[in-house]
């Protein structure tokens, strides 16, 4: 992939030189009708270079996505699992002090 | 008796240092960690924009060079200007999401306030049992001040050591995202810095294109007589403003910001993984400098939308 964007930026470069080529030359010149033709001819493999190379690349993103995701859920389960601790620590303390009550609430009675 | 009250205040002692050791290498994360989420959001929005505005700038710019040089437009031609498809676009947003809520998730588990949450839970629970036992305790005829007190003492030490065990595992979660996710962070900086490299020769080109036709079309008018002032001032100051975006496009390049990125990412993996003072000091110096780069990056980014192109 290095090697395409390394193309790319290459023939972006030259499309740039070519156009201040143009940018300098009298457009109703022979000279300017030559170079446009030219330049236009490079633009469009320019063109068809950069569309590949986004087509080809998406799979990267893919297999990347599908790593970080796997990573994020773990970090995520950790967090929960803490959560979980302290609700689990909540319930118990609500269950006790029912038995609490219920045990307060009998000795009243008996009493 | 004595000496095993003291034995008992010491080890309390010694768990509060611990539980505080603790706190403090999970806390000393939290700053660094929120400007690294903080840089690394503006790096994927920026990105975001970068690609989703590629095509339509790109038929923006074809139509106008059409229109200057008086050529048809059909919709092919629309079609054709676009340099990225729709699905291959949507892989690329997915993915830059998916790294936002990596950050994001560092920055829940460094702020995460689970650890005080246990310990007040623990405490709460300490006194259901406290309680539950001096019910029990007068049920026998028993006398409730000790009672109370060898309870409410075991309560704070559980509470101090449930808080302890909860910054541990949040340590342990913060260190384990960090490592993990060390390759496919890295993998993923490349991939997007490979594309908006393309992006920002894409833009450069055509920039310097649309530049092109507006000087050939500025100067076919001006050659011919009688010349027209009114379109001449309408193609200079497009000139003007073409040229202005091809000046500041070289300071909105993020490539830049990506390497720091990079480099704060894996200060910030190193750290994780030695815990050392110079490895701490290092990950938020390169954090320093990516938030720096990410603030050149926003304010070219901002000047080049000014620009009426």
């Amino acid at each position: 992939m290095a090697e395409l964007v390394d193309s790319i930026l290459v023939m972006g470069k030259t499309l740039n030189s070519m156009n201040i080529r143009l940018s300098n030359i009298h457009p109703l010149s022979e000279d300017y009708q030559k170079l446009e033709v030219m330049r236009d001819a490079f633009r469009q493999r320019y063109d068809m270079l950069v569309k590949y190379f986004f087509e080809h690349s998406a799979k990267r993103f893919i297999a990347v996505d599908g790593e970080l995701a796997k990573v994020n859920e773990e970090a995520q389960a950790a967090l929960n699992k803490l959560e979980k601790m302290q609700k689990t620590l909540d319930t118990i303390t609500k269950l006790i002090g029912l038995v609490d009550s219920f045990i307060t609430a009998i000795i009243t009675a008996v009493v | 008796m004595l000496l095993k009250n003291q034995k008992i205040k010491i080890a309390f002692l010694l768990i509060c240092m611990f539980c505080f050791q603790i706190s403090c290498t999970t806390n000393r994360y939290r700053q660094p960690i929120l400007k690294f989420q903080a840089a690394s959001a503006v790096v994927t929005s920026t990105a975001r924009e970068s690609l989703t505005e590629l095509n339509r700038s790109e038929i923006s710019r074809i139509i106008l060079q059409r229109r200057l040089k008086g050529q048809t437009i059909f919709a092919k031609d629309i079609e054709d200007a676009k340099k990225i498809k729709f699905k291959d676009l949507k892989v690329r947003l997915d993915a830059l999401d998916r790294l936002d809520e990596y950050a994001n998730l560092l920055v829940s588990i460094a702020n995460s306030d689970s650890p005080d949450n246990i310990a007040k839970s623990a405490t709460d629970l300490n006194t259901a049992i406290t309680n539950l036992a001096v019910t029990v305790n007068n049920l026998a005829g028993g006398s409730n001040d000790s009672f109370k007190s060898k309870f409410s003492f075991a309560g704070s030490i559980l509470s101090e050591i449930l808080r302890a065990f909860a910054q541990k595992k949040i340590k342990e979660a913060l260190n384990l995202a960090i490592s993990k996710g060390k390759e496919p962070v890295n993998e993923l900086i490349d991939a997007i810095g490979d594309d908006l490299t393309v992006a920002f020769s894409v833009t450069e080109t055509g920039l310097i294109e649309l530049r092109t036709e507006l000087l050939r079309k500025y100067n076919v008018v001006a050659s011919t007589s009688p010349v027209n002032e009114n379109q001449l001032e309408v193609l200079s100051n497009k000139i003007i403003a073409t040229n202005n975006s091809i000046e500041i496009l070289e300071f909105a390049n993020p490539k830049a910001a990506l390497n720091q990125m990079k480099k704060a990412h894996s200060k910030i993996v190193l750290h994780a993984e030695t815990r050392t003072p110079a490895t701490f000091a290092d990950a938020v110096e390169e954090i320093e400098a990516f938030v720096g780069a990410v603030q050149r990056l926003s304010a070219a980014v901002k000047e080049l939308k000014n620009q009426d192109v």
